[in-house]
């Protein structure tokens, strides 16, 4: 029923778009002037209407308005403003080219309606980091990156120095949708979460949604990280790179037909034997990433993007060990213009990630992985300037390897394929954007699921269907027996289908908005992983006849306002419960576990908080200061009265759960050639545990723990301080110079606490394991 | 698995330890029962020791032996009590004529009875070690080469004990045959010159069999126990029970293990590793 409406509403806007009179529709694309780069999420405002639209992520806006003669403004950060006249009579196309706004120093700017349009914008939970944003932090070894920054955020925390991935509100680290032009990343760290996938020389723009996430994005629960690569320079060739302590990086970008069509081809690479130096072994670890893309615009109407990603991390130990993982991706997309009003856009897109191991002392090869095939149609129509509708169709094929082990040197392994899973994700959405009057403006949409697991080898029946017996007297969780094999006549063996509401308001007065956002989602693929953080061996698995889909619900109000025009203000509280989270029993054997059914208990986590952030965008002092006051747990009770759960079915916090975090980020451009950079954080210690007791068997000494991270790590803080020089102005090349402290006070901050029996005095011990004091770094860009 | 990410982390970082003092708190007295039946897999007797014991704070040296309880081991035939050895701080009987059957443990201690029980597990012969010349990151570390037929059966478990160290104890090594089955198996072990050939004068090699059970339950135990635990990728830690369990008081559930095994042993003196190696 809810289905048919949907299409009902979709052809309704098509009937209704001539019915307007005397309103005509100005449209068009909005580039950078120096490289016909197209600029996401620029303003067009209309001041005279007090009204006006923002570009998509494809560069393409959309206005509908009366008759006459107006001004326009357009503006994006980091580019000047300007202003055109245009007199709109018929239905016009209009490009505008934006000159860069990097060589002078900023001017403050004040424009009337530019920030409020965001501010007043029915959307919430959203930051937008530019490239510049992002190279500007000081980070680690002074290799600038994505999701170190990102941490920087109110919201966002990992799980430590050292770890991968990134958490937010709470989240667990395989719930973030990160996308990368539009391609599902998987494994989102090289080096074990030392450096983030990204180039950050081929990123455009990125946009983080913690909540309110709109109908257009679904499949993960927490976020959605939506990463643009740039598109490649279609008017002049331009080489540029960069010389760090741990990777160098190069660029080269070009038009294929001048103004017409561009490439892109970026590639980075770390030093090979860094960080081994410490054994004599012959050794290699490094990583290395490749990004192209191209786009070819076939006419007005018609633009054609092909992007790709490969990036892998190597490790090996002379004949003892290697080992090899990455993602890679590949995607081809197409822009169509049906109208002045409705633009569609159709990807095809292949991204896979791969984890390979070979052990020689052991004598076997072993990798595992996902691979999934994805369609997309989304269509935008700006029906008027009040209103805007987003619909979309979206399919998934996913293929699980769960592991495969091959013998090498004839060494006893037996070859053995895990048998591969086959799902397959379809969803439907709408949404809309609508401005009720002056005050209130409303975004809301439904997006629907379908997740068919299909038929496979291997997959058991249990008694009672119940994987997982627990036993009683021992008070324990067991495994239990396989009674036989699915049937394998039907082709699909479990199907999902779940309606997800997703509702956004906003209510301006003054330079204030107030928001509210709910929003549903449901993840139906699970990272196997019981470490405190994703790790590259984990394997994702989908849902099916014994694990459930985890299932979200968050609501967040928030304050959106502008303070005497240089300062953005934003604080939101939010609530998130997810059901279906899933736990492993103790001990749980995950790697090359066919049947991990049998190690898995569904239990809840919730979260919330309070978050601020301050921003200072403009002059030549930007900052941002954030904080956020959070918690976030879990629980996983027994299924009956009998069973104890994990943890004795009592809340327990998760391993990223920070109560305070704080972070202040700053930007001062001293002149044309001097920019300082500086970062100081400040974090709750992560939860831990201590043992309450510790006792003697088998000789070995034992500590007794007690319930799961009821203690705390020391508090974490650091500053970091980067400053970037831009030499003499040379006509052909302009260099810079970024030298940096990563940790300049020397914190000896614990990564982790840790207990032993000391192997001389045989006695017991803590030990605080830290890993980063102060690191220096130096780095040399350049571009020409 | 777990290791090799540890492996490699600590190679990334040049991470910096140091011990610190920490207050731990200390609220749960529990019986410790560390309890076997062992026996040759050539030999027809075997031995039943329990080593009864309780938890002490982390910090503390005192050890809490358990001296007063009523220990006995019995089968559909024959009663065993265990009697009190003050040497060996433990609990002994010499069991006759092992085979097949369940062995039930019953230990009586201040108005609890704690009960398990458990079938002899069987383990096959170590075929060979010899010293291997793979390097490890540890300087100090050697090969050693262990070779062993695993039986056509699916689904054995095992416990590989290395030793004695400086100190006397051993080094284990739970293993499993999900890979491995029915084929003749080779497999490094490296051991810490600096700690083996030391106050002793041969290297013991030592295969148990064990249940999958207890297979999981060491797994855990020796992750806890060793210095992997809170570091990045670790699991996360807990309380961990065996197959024992409290008939009185439920929640007074005692730690520690009951086993029936089998077990074989291979040895390695000074004499048998390359030259050089252990000067």
């Amino acid at each position: 029923m809810l289905k048919r409406q949907f299409f009902y509403l979709f052809f309704l806007a098509f009937n209704l778009l001539n019915s307007q009179n005397n309103s005509h529709t100005i449209s068009g694309y909005i580039m950078s002037a120096e490289s016909n780069e197209i600029v996401i999420g620029a303003n067009i405002i209309i001041p005279e209407l007090n009204t006006g639209t923002i570009t998509n992520s494809y560069g393409f806006y959309s206005i509908t308005i009366r008759e006459g003669t107006y001004k326009l403004e357009i503006s994006s950060i980091g580019f000047k403003t300007i202003n055109e006249t245009i007199e709109l009579q018929k239905d016009s196309k209009q490009n505008f080219y934006l000159e860069e706004n990097i060589e002078s120093l900023d001017e403050v700017i004040v424009t009337q309606n530019v920030e409020e349009i965001d501010i007043r914008k029915p959307i919430m939970s959203l930051n937008v980091l530019s490239n510049q944003t992002i190279k500007q932090t000081p980070v680690l070894f002074g290799e600038s990156d994505l999701l170190k920054t990102i941490q920087l955020l109110p919201g966002v925390s990992n799980a430590g120095e050292g770890t991968g991935g990134f958490n937010v509100r709470g989240g667990a680290g395989d719930q973030n949708l990160i996308l990368f032009d539009e391609a599902i990343i998987y494994n989102s760290s090289h080096l074990f979460g030392l450096f983030s996938v990204f180039n950050s020389d081929a990123i455009k723009e990125l946009k983080l949604y913690k909540g309110g996430i709109p109908a257009a994005y679904g499949g993960r629960l927490s976020s959605v990280l939506d990463v643009y690569q740039k598109d490649g320079n279609s008017k002049e060739n331009k080489l540029s790179g960069g010389i760090g302590l741990i990777s160098s990086r190069l660029l080269f970008e070009g038009p294929i037909q001048k103004n017409k069509s561009s490439f892109l081809i970026a590639g980075r690479g770390s030093y090979a034997h860094l960080f081994l130096k410490l054994t004599d072994i012959e050794n290699v670890a490094y990583f290395y990433d490749l990004n192209t893309k191209s786009n070819f615009k076939i006419n007005e109407k018609n633009t054609i993007f092909l992007s790709g990603y490969f990036g892998r991390d190597l490790f090996r130990l002379n004949n003892t060990f290697s080992n090899t993982y990455g993602n890679s991706t590949f995607n081809v997309r197409w822009n169509h213009l049906i109208n002045d009003k409705t633009f569609s856009n159709t990807s095809l897109i292949y991204s896979d990630y791969y984890y390979g191991l070979t052990l020689d002392f052991i004598g076997f090869n072993w990798n595992s992985g996902i691979k999934n095939l994805n369609i997309k149609f989304d269509l935008k129509n700006y029906f008027t300037d009040k209103i805007q509708f987003n619909y979309g169709l979206n399919s998934i094929y996913y293929e699980f390897n769960p592991g495969k082990i091959k013998p090498i040197n004839n060494s006893g392994i037996n070859y053995k394929d895990l048998n591969k899973k086959y799902a397959l994700e379809n969803s439907a959405y709408f949404d809309v954007v609508q401005k009720i009057n002056s005050k209130i403006s409303l975004r809301y949409g439904l997006r629907f699921n379908q997740f068919l697991r299909f038929k496979q080898n291997g997959l058991n029946t249990y008694m009672n269907e119940n994987p997982l017996v627990f036993d009683n007297a021992l008070g324990i969780y067991k495994g239990a027996e396989e009674t036989g094999q699915f049937d394998n006549n039907k082709t699909i063996i479990k199907s999902y289908g779940n309606i997800e509401p997703r509702i956004n308001i906003a209510y301006n007065f003054e330079n204030t908005s107030l928001k509210f956002s709910y929003n549903r989602l449901n993840q139906y693929i699970h990272l196997i992983s019981n470490t405190s953080a994703p790790a590259p061996l984990d394997v994702w698995t989908p849902s099916g006849p014994y694990l459930k889909p985890q299932r979200l619900d968050q609501w967040a109000i928030g304050l959106k306002s502008k303070i005497r025009k240089q300062f953005n203000f934003e604080t939101e509280v939010f609530y998130k419960k997810i059901n279906n989270r899933l736990d492993y029993i103790d001990g749980a054997d995950l790697v090359a576990n066919e049947a991990v059914e049998r190690i898995l208990l569904a239990g809840k986590s919730r979260a919330f908080g309070l978050e601020f952030l301050l921003k200072k965008n403009k002059g030549n002092h930007k900052y941002w200061i954030a904080y956020t006051l959070s918690k976030s747990q879990q629980k996983t009770e027994g299924r009956t009265s009998l069973e104890t759960g994990i943890n004795n079915g009592n809340w327990y916090y998760t391993s990223h759960d920070k109560t305070h975090d704080l972070s202040f980020v700053s930007n001062y451009k001293l002149s044309k050639k001097i920019t300082f950079n500086t970062n100081f954080i400040f974090q709750t210690g992560q939860p831990t545990n201590y043992p309450i007791g510790q006792y003697n068997f088998m000789d070995l000494n034992i500590p007794n723990y007690g319930p799961r991270n009821s203690k705390r790590l020391p508090n974490y803080h650091r500053l970091d301080i980067s400053v970037s020089l831009i030499p003499q102005k040379n006509k052909k090349i302009q260099s810079e110079w970024i030298f940096g402290f990563y940790n300049i006070y020397n914190r000896d901050n614990a990564n982790s606490i840790f207990f032993r029996e000391n192997s001389e005095t045989l006695k017991n011990e803590a030990v605080q394991l830290s890993i980063f004091g102060i690191v220096p770094s130096i780095t040399y860009n350049f571009k020409f | 698995m777990r290791l090799l990410k540890l492996i490699i982390l600590i190679i990334i970082f040049h991470s910096c330890e140091k011990v610190i003092d920490i207050e731990t708190e200390f609220d749960d007295k529990r019986l410790v029962i560390d309890a076997n039946i062992s026996k040759h897999r050539d030999s027809l007797n075997g031995i039943a020791s329990v080593k009864l014991s309780e938890t002490i704070p982390y910090f503390s040296d005192q050890e809490s032996i358990v001296k007063n309880a009523l220990v006995k081991i019995e089968t559909n035939q024959i009663v065993y009590n265990l009697v009190y050895n003050n040497d060996k701080k433990e609990y002994a009987s010499i069991i006759e004529n092992i085979n097949n059957e369940e062995f039930v443990l019953s230990i009586i201690r201040n108005e609890n009875t704690y009960k398990s029980s458990e079938k002899l597990i069987a383990t096959p012969k170590i075929k060979s070690v010899i010293f291997g010349d793979r390097k490890s990151l540890n300087k100090n570390e050697v090969e050693l080469k262990v070779t062993f037929t695993d039986p056509p059966e699916k689904g054995n478990y095992y416990l590989w004990k290395f030793g004695p160290k400086k100190s006397g104890k051993y080094d284990y090594l739970p293993a499993l045959d999900k890979y491995i089955n029915g084929n003749e198996f080779t497999f490094s072990f490296f051991i810490d010159k600096t700690e083996y050939l030391q106050n002793s004068d041969f290297i013991n090699i030592e295969i148990n069999g064990i249940s999958e059970n207890y297979y999981n339950y060491l797994n855990i135990l020796t992750s806890q126990a060793g210095a992997q635990n809170g570091r990045p990728f670790s699991t996360s830690s807990s309380i961990i029970r065996g197959n024992i369990s409290n008939l009185v008081s439920e929640e007074k559930f005692p730690l520690g293990y009951f086993r029936v095994y089998e077990f074989d042993y291979f040895r390695l003196s000074k004499d048998d590793a390359p030259n050089g190696v252990f000067d």
